[in-house]
C-alpha cells in the first residue's frame, strides 16, 4: 500500500463565504465541532489591500481572480524564496468555460471571419495556471489537471510524487472553479435528459465557486507548526475514529472541506486530528488523515 | 558517457499510435520515417475561409470489435482515437483488453486539450438556434475527464487516474507523472499518453492567432509560415523494470529522465532566450545520469512558428554548446501535424521507434534552414545506430518538458536488476 504523506506549509481560500483562511478558520471555530455546512459561491465581494495584485487582476477572468487571491492568501507573510523550487498543480472542472463559449460565438458569426483570438487564448484551461506562474514567478512544473475520480486526493497524490522526485521542494496545489451561466444551463439540460450524476454539480444546492490553495512540502521537512496529511491509496469507506468531513467529488467544494479540516486540526491549539473523506460518483471513498505535527506519532 | 543514473528507469513495453500517417504504430512509423506527405484540407465543418487549410487528419478509423456501432458513434473523436491507441498499446505489451482481478492494477495517465469539442461545438450550434431542440447527446462527452473515464471503464484499469490539460506538453507531463507514480509504488504498470481530434475550435482558434500555415508547416525553415493542425493519439505501456522482467517481456525502450519547467514570461509567447526550456533539458539529462554528449538524437517540438523555433533552437544551443555539439535534430510536426495534447506522447513514441529501428526521422518541410536557428537538421531519413534520444515540448503559457529515452537498460541499473 502506498501512503501519500505531505506537510501543509500554508494555505489560502477565496470564496464568497470565506474571503481568506482566517475567515474559514473563524467559521470552523465558531461551530466548535465538525463543520458540515461550508458551501461556497461566487467570490466577487471580498477586498484585498494589495494594489499590485488588484492591478494584475484587471482584465483577467473570474477564475484567475479566485486562484490569484487564494494564492495570495496562502503566501501572505511567507518567504517567497521558496517559490524558486516550487511546482504548481491547478485543477478545475470547467476551466475558463465562458471564454470557450465566447470564442464559439465569434467563430460561428460572420463565417468565422471575426473569430476572437483573445477569447481563444483565454479558453485554454492551462492559461489560469500560466497567468499565476507569471505573476508569482514560478518556474517549476506547472500542471493543469481536471476532474478525475477523486479530484482532491489525486492532486495530493501527484504533489507527493513530485516532492518525492526531488525536482521541487514545494508544491502549490490549487482547485479553482468559476461561475458560468452557460455551463450551468448546458449541464442542467444534460442532467435532465441524460441523468448524468457527474453533472449534478450544477443542479445541487452546494455549487462551489472560488479557489483553495495549499502550499505543500515533504512530510519529513515538517516543522511543529505544520499540519500533516496522510492518504492511503486504498478505498477506506470512511471508517475512522476521528471526526470526518465527507465530500462528493466536486473539486472546489471538496478542497474547501479539506481546508476546513486543516483549520480544525490546528497545530497551535493542538486540536484533535481530523479526517477528510472524498467519495467518487460510484461511492468509492478515500480518506485523508489531517493531524497537527505536534500530535503526530514520531 | 554515463555519469550514473540518478533515478530508476521505467520500461516501455508497449506502444499504441494512430496518426495521419496510419492507424497503427507500424503504419505511422513507416510514413514518418519515410517523410510521407499526407496533408490535405479537412473534410469536416469549417467556415469557407478556412476550408483550403491543409491539416494532418487520421483516416478510416477502425472500430474496435468490442465497441458496437451504437456506442462507437456516440463517442467523441478524441475518445475514439484514444480507444484505438490504447488497444494497441495493451496488445503489444501482452495485456488483455479487459483487465481481470489477477492482473496488476494499471494506472491511466492521459492528456487532451479539446476532448469532446467536435461534438460539443455541434451541440452549441444547435443550442444557439433553439436551445430546447438541441441534441443533448452531443454534449455527453464535453468534459475532458470523459476520456479517462471511458478508458478506465472499458479496460477495467484499477490503478491511479490522472487527466492533464496542459496543452502541447500535456501528454509528456502525463508520461512523466506515470513514471513518478510507478517509482512511488502506486502501480507497477500504467498506460500513459494523449489524444486529440480535429475540430472547428482548434483550426479556427489557431487561425485567429495567425499561426496556421495553409500549406503545411516548415519547422526551422527561414520562411516558416506557422503550424499544421493535426490529430492523433499515442499511448505508452509503462512498467517498472522488475514488472517487465517478472512478466518475461522485452521492453522496447526505457524512459530514463524527465523534467518540466515554466518560463513564467508570457501567456502565449515563449521566453526568447530559451532559459527555462534549457533548464528542463539539463534536469532531464541529470535524472538520466547522462552527459550532453551522450544524446544521439533530438526530437524537437519544432512547431514551425517563428517564436517557438527561435526559442527552442536557443535552448538547445544553450545546453549543447560548442564543446559537445548539438546532436541531429528533427521536428516531425510536418508529418503528424501539431496534435497539441497528444504531441508529447506521439513524439515520445517516435523517439523510441527511432532507437529501435536505428533511423533518424526527417525534419520534413524545411527547404531553406533558418541560420538564426542553426541546428543540425536531419534533412532526410538516415540510418544510424542510436542508443539515446531526447524529446522536447513547449506549450502555451511557457510550459516546457524534456524526456530522455534509452534503447537499453543503463549499465548501472542492469547490474542492480541482475543483483
Amino acid at each position: 500500500m502506498t501512503v501519500s504523506k505531505l506537510a501543509v506549509y500554508s494555505w489560502g481560500v477565496y470564496t464568497d463565504q470565506f474571503a481568506n483562511a482566517a475567515a474559514l478558520t473563524a467559521a470552523v471555530k465558531a461551530q466548535s465541532g465538525v463543520p458540515v455546512s461550508l458551501n461556497c459561491a461566487v467570490a466577487d465581494s471580498a477586498q484585498t489591500t494589495d494594489p499590485d495584485l488588484d492591478s494584475a487582476l484587471q482584465g483577467l477572468d473570474s477564475i484567475n481572480q479566485y486562484a490569484f487571491r487564494a494564492f495570495q492568501d496562502a503566501l501572505a507573510g511567507r518567504d517567497r524564496a521558496m517559490l524558486n523550487r516550487a511546482a504548481l498543480l491547478l485543477l478545475s472542472t470547467w476551466g475558463p468555460m465562458d471564454n470557450t463559449i465566447s470564442f464559439l460565438d465569434s467563430m460561428l458569426e460572420a463565417q468565422g471571419r471575426y473569430a476572437s483570438p483573445r477569447h481563444f487564448t483565454r479558453s485554454v484551461y492551462s492559461t489560469v495556471a500560466s497567468h499565476a506562474a507569471i505573476y508569482f514567478n514560478i518556474h517549476g512544473p506547472c500542471e493543469t489537471l481536471t476532474h478525475g475520480q477523486w479530484p482532491v486526493c489525486s492532486v495530493l497524490d501527484r504533489a507527493a510524487d513530485l516532492l518525492a522526485s526531488r525536482r521541487v521542494d514545494h508544491v502549490i496545489a490549487c482547485w479553482a472553479d468559476q461561475s458560468s451561466k452557460i455551463a450551468e444551463d448546458l449541464c442542467r439540460r444534460g442532467v435532465t435528459a441524460l441523468h448524468r450524476p457527474e453533472f449534478s454539480r450544477f443542479t445541487s444546492d452546494q455549487t462551489g465557486y472560488g479557489a483553495v490553495a495549499l502550499v505543500l512540502k515533504r512530510h519529513q521537512d515538517a516543522t511543529p507548526s505544520d499540519v500533516l496529511l496522510e492518504l492511503p491509496d486504498t478505498n477506506t469507506g470512511g471508517a475512522s475514529a476521528s471526526p470526518t468531513l465527507n465530500i462528493h467529488s466536486f473539486p472546489t467544494d471538496g478542497a474547501v472541506h479539506l481546508a476546513a479540516a486543516i483549520a480544525a486540526a490546528n497545530p497551535v491549539s493542538g486540536k484533535s486530528p481530523m479526517c477528510f473523506t472524498e467519495t467518487d460518483p460510484r461511492g468509492q471513498s478515500r480518506i485523508v488523515h489531517v493531524t497537527p505535527k505536534q500530535r503526530h506519532p514520531p | 558517457m554515463n555519469s550514473g543514473a540518478h533515478i530508476k528507469p521505467i520500461a516501455v513495453t508497449g506502444i499504441g499510435m494512430i496518426t495521419a500517417q496510419g492507424n497503427s504504430t507500424a503504419e505511422s512509423w513507416r510514413g514518418i520515417s519515410s517523410g510521407a506527405d499526407v496533408l490535405k484540407p479537412w473534410d469536416g465543418p469549417l467556415p469557407a475561409a478556412l476550408r483550403q487549410i491543409k491539416v494532418a487528419a487520421c483516416t478510416n478509423l477502425i472500430r474496435p470489435v468490442d465497441l458496437p456501432p451504437r456506442l462507437w458513434n456516440k463517442l467523441s473523436r478524441t475518445q475514439q482515437l484514444a480507444c484505438i491507441s490504447t488497444d494497441e498499446a495493451l496488445q503489444s505489451a501482452g495485456f488483455p483488453r479487459r483487465q481481470i482481478a489477477t492482473n496488476p492494477p494499471i494506472g491511466c495517465f492521459v492528456a487532451t486539450t479539446v476532448c469532446g469539442m467536435d461534438l460539443s461545438e455541434r451541440y452549441y450550434q444547435q443550442y444557439r438556434l433553439n436551445a430546447d431542440a438541441a441534441d443533448v447527446n452531443l454534449m455527453r462527452r464535453m468534459q475532458p475527464y470523459e476520456v479517462l473515464s471511458l478508458l478506465s471503464r472499458r479496460h477495467r484499469f484499477a490503478g491511479p487516474g490522472y487527466m492533464n490539460l496542459t496543452t502541447c506538453v500535456g501528454s509528456a507531463m502525463a508520461i512523466g507523472a506515470a513514471c513518478d507514480a510507478i517509482r512511488a509504488g502506486r502501480c507497477e504498470v500504467a498506460v500513459a499518453g494523449g489524444t486529440e481530434a480535429l475540430c472547428q475550435l482548434l483550426i479556427s482558434g489557431f487561425n485567429s492567432l495567425r499561426l496556421v500555415s495553409p500549406d503545411g508547416c516548415r519547422p526551422f525553415d527561414r520562411n516558416r509560415p506557422g503550424i499544421t493542425v493535426g490529430e492523433g493519439s499515442a499511448m505508452l505501456l509503462l512498467e517498472s523494470v522488475d514488472s517487465a522482467r517478472q512478466r518475461g517481456v522485452q521492453p522496447v525502450g526505457y524512459i530514463t529522465g524527465f523534467s518540466a519547467t515554466c518560463d513564467a514570461y508570457h501567456i502565449t509567447k515563449p521566453e526568447p532566450n530559451g532559459a527555462a526550456a534549457a533548464q528542463a533539458i539539463r534536469q532531464a539529462l541529470q535524472e538520466a545520469g547522462l552527459t550532453k554528449s551522450s544524446i544521439n538524437y533530438i526530437n524537437a517540438h519544432g512547431t514551425g512558428t517563428h517564436d517557438n523555433d527561435i526559442t527552442e533552437a536557443a535552448a538547445l544551443a544553450m545546453v549543447f554548446d560548442s564543446s559537445s555539439g548539438i546532436p541531429p535534430v528533427s521536428s516531425t510536426k510536418r508529418l503528424t501535424g501539431h496534435t497539441f495534447g497528444a504531441a508529447g506522447a506521439i513524439e515520445a513514441a517516435i523517439c523510441i521507434l527511432a532507437l529501435q529501428h536505428g533511423v533518424l526521422p526527417p525534419n520534413a518541410g524545411s527547404v531553406d534552414p533558418d541560420p538564426q536557428c542553426a541546428l543540425p537538421l536531419v534533412r532526410s531519413a538516415t540510418a544510424k545506430p542510436l542508443a539515446t534520444a531526447l524529446s522536447c515540448n513547449l506549450a502555451f503559457g511557457g510550459n516546457n518538458t524534456a524526456m530522455v529515452f534509452s534503447r537499453e537498460l543503463p549499465a548501472d541499473n542492469q547490474r542492480e536488476a541482475d543483483a
